[in-house]
């Protein structure tokens, strides 16, 4: 019994039996395994792996045959009295083994060639541009023809997390930096993945055919949290993404990423246009003037948008009111919404010695950021890194920190925006 | 490789053991020898010693990813696993076990009675350990590098990671990649000048072939990562900005230094490999190599594309399409003399007589999961389908078919069938059977629904996951339990041959004289100078 277990044949017999019944479970019965591609691209994406997947498997049926028919007819038996034979060359074999695999290489580059072409063929004059920004440990997307930006929580947050929204059947084009380290935005369904390096600028093409959410992971190591950093896009159309534009605080207008990545700076191809000294000069909100009046290409009216934008105020209740708007679309994502933060990995705001503190420490922390620069919250030690929130408006970080102040029992005091001025 | 005529003492006495070795307490002969024989057991055995180290390091991986929000070990003390075990088994457990056995047999093979260098090889080896102890001291010098094997700047870079880690990790890989260039100059200067009369570069071994190829690998590529985790190490403490992007510098330049030593490595992990399975294959199927010249210039190409091909771990970067295309071709080109290979080994067996021996066993198991990771390798190197699955479950799939199922199995092959030779005794053949079925089935249970995984969305590197994956990853863990597990029966089976093993004469396996080299016919272990007369090929 024992002895014909440990044949060969009848192994090889019960773990491919085990295989078939490992991958025939519920969790695994997608598609070949392989998930519904919802682009043009995504779908070539599909069928290259499809075409390579059958590709694979005949040549590994084929190895895998001719190995176990040379073990069996082969192999040694009791009383053998064979002599091995002495060839050792077949030219007109090696010739196939070779000619083949070249000929399956040349099928595979056809379809592969193609979605390189897709993926090459990023639009000029897109109707809507996305900027996606890479930071630790959630993503910030940027729409800078709407003046709209948000940050998109991370799973391990209590907070529901805000999904990116995107309009079907546009051809979407989507820039690509991070503000810190190296991330990658995968979106399988999407067959897209592009990673984001700072100091660099990455684009690509997107256009999602199907309605629907999707689901999508940071695919590069980012740190501690880099299992937690999920995406969420939710594909509708272009009514609704036109509604759900309009719930979002549009801020100063946005200048677009530059072509080195930096995020924020004055981009150089308009800087050439206004003059380069007289843009250095003025503050960044009068430079944004003449980007705010550039047309926008969608449909999404801008009026409505620019109505939206806030003249800053110093009344503690309004300022209270205009910095909740910025809270949620740049501080929820880490902090939460109820200003608890995730345990482990982001301190509190509710409480905070350094909230509640003087001033000047609070302001230094959202201009200037935390690079490893250990802090303690709460009697809780933390890693401290956090983004510099410099590209916000002085009356915008006063705002936000006054809503701060004034939530979850803080103290209330407010903050005015020549305080911020005077840190800069 | 025929040999006609050999003139090698089969029964050198024991007492030739160089000039002023026979008063030397026997820890110090060990310590102190320039033998390659006894280099390459220390080899051999440091590597076994980290390889259960990084072994270890996969049960805190595997218990931490048994579900998806598992607060089993901090993020942080987790991507220190992740990134040790990667840094352990690549640096300090295939690269010195695939030297261990340079070492062991390359000399032999060759008809020399040592390498060129012996005391330049005797370095080669303390450095192993050496940096070894200097990447693991990290541990307690407040943390090791929590980077990945890869060290990315700018995560890797003193603002995102401070502390020693990665000093140490640097200072470390310094350390082995000096030992790696010794022994790959050591070996190229051994067979181009030490070959026996007679034995011209085509009637070498294939093992012979497979580490020309290696050694020249180690010394073009490995000076290289030297240079850019050097560049990294002066980033991170003298203020230079190579890497940083803030001051002008570029983080993707050092991923195409890193790479361009880092995919040669992958085939400096798997050539001698193959060069073993092409000794172990026709000698239990008691015929001569099929395709001999092909096999071996099938090295020689690997080798040089192996070289131009670096740009293709870095499809998802965002360079442009074209420039990457040309990596991709390359690439391609691979998977033909990697073909070349595993046709021609069954085309070995064909025709022969196959006996089921242990090392026979781990090359069927080569051969038939190697393909595997072969197969996913040549998927990979279709741009699209790559940029898809990088840095996920899938690439962890490819790494583990290519250096588990490809490099450890194919070294355990090598391990069973100069076990004899080394120790002069014959290994338990139930042990060995048992040890290579419980390996070769949970290997498959572990590393298969990996693939699964990438494809429908899990990306590598990661503490927590989609709840979705927490079955498959569940399973994927007990599987990894039992295959780790399983690799004590290796321990089990070392004690047994050298305590209770048969004692063994020249050649226990019986070679048929088309397949036999020269370190069967002499005595099991060799004397110290292996060849009273050198061996004569005509």
């Amino acid at each position: 019994m024992q002895q014909s277990l440990l044949k060969p044949s009848v192994l090889l017999a019960n773990l491919l039996l085990a295989w078939g019944v490992l991958f025939s479970s519920d969790t695994l019965a997608a598609p070949f395994w392989f998930v519904d591609t919802v682009t043009p691209y995504g779908d070539q994406v599909n069928f290259t792996y499809q075409l390579m997947v059958w590709i694979s498997i005949a040549i590994l049926v084929a190895v895998e045959v001719a190995l176990v028919v040379a073990l069996i007819k082969f192999r040694k038996k009791p009383g053998d009295r064979r002599e091995p034979e002495t060839w050792s060359h077949n030219t007109r074999l090696e010739l196939i083994w070779t000619i083949i695999p070249v000929i399956l290489l040349v099928i595979i580059l056809v379809p592969t060639m193609k979605g390189v072409m897709m993926l090459a063929d990023v639009p000029k004059s897109p109707s809507l541009t996305l900027e996606v920004v890479g930071r630790q440990f959630f993503w910030e997307y940027r729409y800078p023809d709407l003046n709209v930006q948000f940050n998109s929580s991370m799973r391990m947050g209590n907070q529901p997390q805000e999904p990116l929204h995107i309009p079907v059947n546009q051809t979407i084009k989507v820039v690509f930096t991070a503000a810190d380290v190296i991330h990658s935005w995968w979106v399988p369904a999407f067959g897209i993945q592009q990673m984001t390096t700072p100091g660099n600028l990455a684009q690509i093409p997107l256009t999602v055919t199907k309605v629907g959410e999707y689901e999508g992971a940071c695919a590069y190591l980012c740190g501690a949290y880099h299992g937690a950093m999920n995406i969420k896009v939710k594909a509708v159309e272009q009514a609704e993404f036109d509604a759900w534009i309009k719930t979002k605080v549009a801020g100063a207008p946005l200048t677009p990423i530059n072509e080195i990545g930096r995020i924020g700076a004055p981009h150089p191809k308009l800087d050439i246009q206004k003059g380069g000294e007289q843009s250095k000069e003025k503050p960044q909100g009068a430079v944004d003037k003449t980007i705010a009046s550039v047309p926008v290409q969608s449909s999404t009216a801008s009026p409505e948008v620019s109505a939206k934008q806030q003249t800053p105020s110093i009344d503690p209740v309004v300022m209270a009111k205009h910095g909740e708007a910025i809270y949620s679309a740049r501080c929820a994502a880490c902090h939460q919404t109820n200003g608890a933060g995730v345990p482990g990995a982001i301190p509190p705001l509710a409480g905070a010695e350094q909230v509640n503190g003087d001033d000047e420490t609070f302001a230094r922390i959202l201009l200037k950021g935390l690079t490893n620069e250990p802090i303690k919250v709460k009697g809780v030690d933390y890693k401290g890194l956090m983004p510099a929130f410099s590209d916000l408006s002085d009356e915008e970080l006063a705002s936000v920190m006054t809503y701060a102040r004034a939530s979850w029992g803080n103290n209330g005091k407010a903050v005015s925006p020549e305080l911020v001025k005077s840190l800069r | 490789m025929q040999v006609e005529n050999t003139h090698a003492a089969t029964n050198v006495p024991h007492h030739h053991d160089g000039h002023h070795g026979h008063e030397r307490h026997w820890l110090l002969s060990w310590l102190m020898t320039t033998d390659h024989k006894r280099i390459g057991i220390m080899y051999l055995w440091t590597s076994f010693i980290f390889f259960l180290i990084g072994g270890a390091m996969t049960f805190v991986i595997r218990a931490q990813l048994m579900s998806h929000q598992n607060t089993l070990v901090s993020p942080d003390f987790y991507n220190q696993m992740m990134t040790m075990h990667a840094t352990v088994m690549i640096f300090l457990a295939i690269i010195p076990a695939i030297t261990g056995f340079g070492n062991l047999a390359l000399p032999l093979h060759l008809g020399a009675r040592d390498v060129a260098f012996p005391r330049l090889n005797a370095l080669g080896f303390w450095l192993v350990p050496a940096g070894g102890l200097v990447v693991c001291s990290s541990f307690f010098l407040g943390g090791a590098s929590e980077n990945g094997w890869t060290a990315y700047p700018p995560l890797a870079s003193n603002q995102y990671s401070p502390g020693l880690g990665v000093d140490l990790w640097i200072f470390g890989l310094h350390l082995l990649g000096t030992s790696s260039i010794t022994g790959g100059l050591n070996f190229i200067v051994t067979i181009f000048n030490m070959r026996a009369p007679g034995l011209t570069l085509h009637k070498m071994s294939l093992f012979s072939w497979s580490w020309l190829v290696t050694s020249w690998l180690q010394v073009i590529a490995t000076p290289v990562l030297a240079g850019a985790i050097t560049m990294l190490l002066f980033d991170r403490n003298l203020g230079t900005s190579f890497f940083r992007p803030e001051n002008g510098g570029d983080p993707i330049l050092f991923q195409h230094l890193f790479w361009f030593y880092s995919h040669p490595a992958v085939y400096i992990m798997i050539l001698p490999v193959f060069g073993i399975v092409s000794q172990v294959v026709p000698a239990f199927s008691k015929k001569r190599i099929f395709g001999y010249l092909p096999i071996a210039y099938s090295s020689v190409a690997i080798g040089f594309f192996g070289l131009l091909v670096w740009a293709h771990h870095m499809f998802a970067t965002g360079l442009s399409p074209w420039f990457l295309t040309i990596f991709m071709l390359i690439t391609m080109a691979i998977a033909v003399p990697t073909g070349i290979k595993i046709f021609s080994w069954i085309a070995t067996m064909w025709g022969g007589i196959v006996d089921f021996t242990t090392p026979m066993l781990f090359c069927i198991g080569f051969i038939a999961f190697f393909t595997i990771g072969g197969l996913s390798g040549i998927m990979q190197s279709a741009i699209p389908f790559d940029i898809q699955v990088s840095g996920t479950y899938f690439i962890v799939a490819h790494i583990h078919y290519v250096l588990f199922a490809g490099s450890v199995m194919g070294l355990y092959a090598g391990l069973y069938y100069w076990l004899p030779k080394m120790s002069g005794r014959m290994y338990s053949e139930r042990l060995g059977q048992a040890h290579f079925w419980l390996t070769t089935i949970f290997m498959n249970f572990a590393f298969f629904p990996m693939h699964y995984l990438g494809l429908q969305g899990m990306p590598r590197r990661v503490a927590y996951y989609a709840p979705q994956f927490e079955q498959v990853n569940y399973w994927i863990s007990i599987s990894v339990f039992i295959l780790g597990t399983a690799q004590l029966l290796v321990i089990a089976n070392l004690i047994y041959t050298l305590k209770w093993g048969k004692k063994v004469e020249n050649d226990p396996w019986n070679h048929h004289p088309d397949t036999r080299t020269f370190e069967w016919e002499i005595s099991s272990p060799p004397p110290h100078y292996n060849f009273e007369t050198l061996p004569v090929v005509r």
